[in-house]
């Protein structure tokens, strides 16, 4: 999995701002990625996969208190993913 | 992270990360309708040292001229949408465009040609576009003028506007006190060959006798119509009465006495959109008029000391002598 090119992207310390320069029909307008978005965007590099993604997170998060399950994460890893896609910004 | 699912935020877009986005924004659609786009001022006089570092007001972005409609239209596709301007405005501003956008912060500037760079509009811009570089903005490169065609945007534009803006004072102090002296006798003379290409070796002439490098004569009076407006309009403080009075000046007779009541007596039309949120009943109208009358003749005397300084054939220099 990667991130589509054209991407232009401004990070504060809190928040991923990213515009697909290539998909801007579907999505014209910036996204804002704070948190776990913001995480997962991050590992999206090319080189890992959506399962790589959910480990390398389930090992930050593993004494977390409230943390997701497995299952869980991969969930949301999945649903992510799929937005970024749809909007052209990642491709599987 | 918690168990609730990942959710992408939809906040205000802060201004300065809005400023960078919008100018990969303006390069990329341009790009794909086949455009060439050049960043100036902002990030690109900064990156060059002509200014410090500063979140810029907007993206400001040089189109090339012959496809200067089709970029308008891409963004409009995208919701950039031009802001309403008076008729005074239209006939002040016709070197660029401003555009807007409900869900961004900050406006694109899209010009089509620069002020004081007198040769047609597409030569100006091909001497830039062939001398460009690249600048990273939010993680993509987007063309800039090289350190010549800064110095040269800058230089005029600090000329253009001293007395509407004290920063603009500031960066001409400050590309003649540090910059200049920094030039190599090969980038003075490459300079002083761009200002030929982009036709702004009268216009930019106080700026150019700084490097200390000979100039051709200066160009005699009535020859350039646009260079005598620009003698007039620098002389004259770049008032707005300098300008409208250059423009009835200029205008066939048929039209002058329109031009001349728009000017002295906007219509409630131009009000409203000169004073956005401004009270709107005929008494604050009219209080407005009288106000926007009187600042006019206050300053007709500098605007007349303009056209006659256009007449003699003089290029104000009491900017670069620091008066």
């Amino acid at each position: 999995m990667r991130r589509a090119p054209r991407i232009a992207e401004v990070a504060t310390d809190e928040v991923t701002y990213v515009l697909g320069l290539g998909s801007l029909a579907a999505q014209p307008n910036p996204l804002q990625l704070a948190g776990p978005a913001a995480a997962i965007w991050s590992l999206i590099d090319g080189e890992r996969s959506e399962s790589d993604i959910v480990e390398v997170l389930l090992a930050e998060l593993e004494a977390a208190e409230g943390a997701p399950t497995a299952d869980e994460l991969t969930a949301h890893v999945h649903a992510f993913v799929d937005q970024m896609v749809e909007l052209g910004l990642a491709v599987r | 992270m918690t168990s609730q699912p990942v959710q992408i935020s939809t906040a205000p877009l802060p201004f300065a990360v809005g400023v960078e986005l919008a100018h990969a924004l303006a390069c990329a659609v341009a790009e794909d309708v086949g455009a060439r786009a050049l960043v100036i001022k902002g990030p690109s006089a900064a990156h060059h040292g002509l200014r410090e570092p500063r979140i810029s007001a907007d993206a400001d972005v040089w189109v090339e001229p012959a496809r200067f409609d089709d970029v308008v239209a891409a963004l409009g596709a995208l919701g950039w949408e031009s802001r309403p301007t008076t008729e005074t405005g239209r006939l002040i501003t016709t070197h660029s465009v401003t555009l807007w956008n409900q869900q961004w912060p900050c406006d694109i500037d899209l010009h089509s040609r620069y002020p004081g760079m007198l040769a047609p509009g597409a030569a100006a811009f091909d001497a830039l576009w062939s001398r460009r570089e690249a600048l990273e903005q939010a993680g993509l490169d987007v063309p800039i003028p090289d350190l010549g065609g800064a110095v040269m945007i800058s230089a005029l534009h600090s000329l253009r506007s001293r007395s509407q803006d004290p920063r603009h004072e500031r960066e001409l102090d400050r590309l003649l006190g540090v910059t200049v002296p920094s030039l190599d006798a090969l980038t003075r003379s490459a300079i002083l060959s761009l200002a030929g290409e982009l036709g702004a070796l009268d216009t930019a002439r106080p700026f150019l006798e700084e490097l200390g490098i000979e100039l051709p004569a200066p160009t005699v009076p009535g020859v350039d119509p646009e260079l005598d407006h620009w003698r007039a309009f620098v002389r004259g403080d770049g008032t707005p009465t300098t300008h409208l009075l250059a423009i009835v000046v200029k205008a066939p007779w048929r039209d002058k006495p329109r031009l001349l009541w728009s000017a002295i007596w906007p219509s409630y039309d131009d009000y409203v959109v000169a004073h956005p949120g401004a009270p709107t009943s005929r008494d604050a109208v009219t209080r407005l008029r009288l106000a926007r009358l009187g600042k006019g003749v206050r300053h007709l005397p500098n605007a007349v000391r303009g056209r006659i300084a256009s007449m003699r054939g003089e290029t104000d220099r009491r900017m670069v002598d620091g008066e």
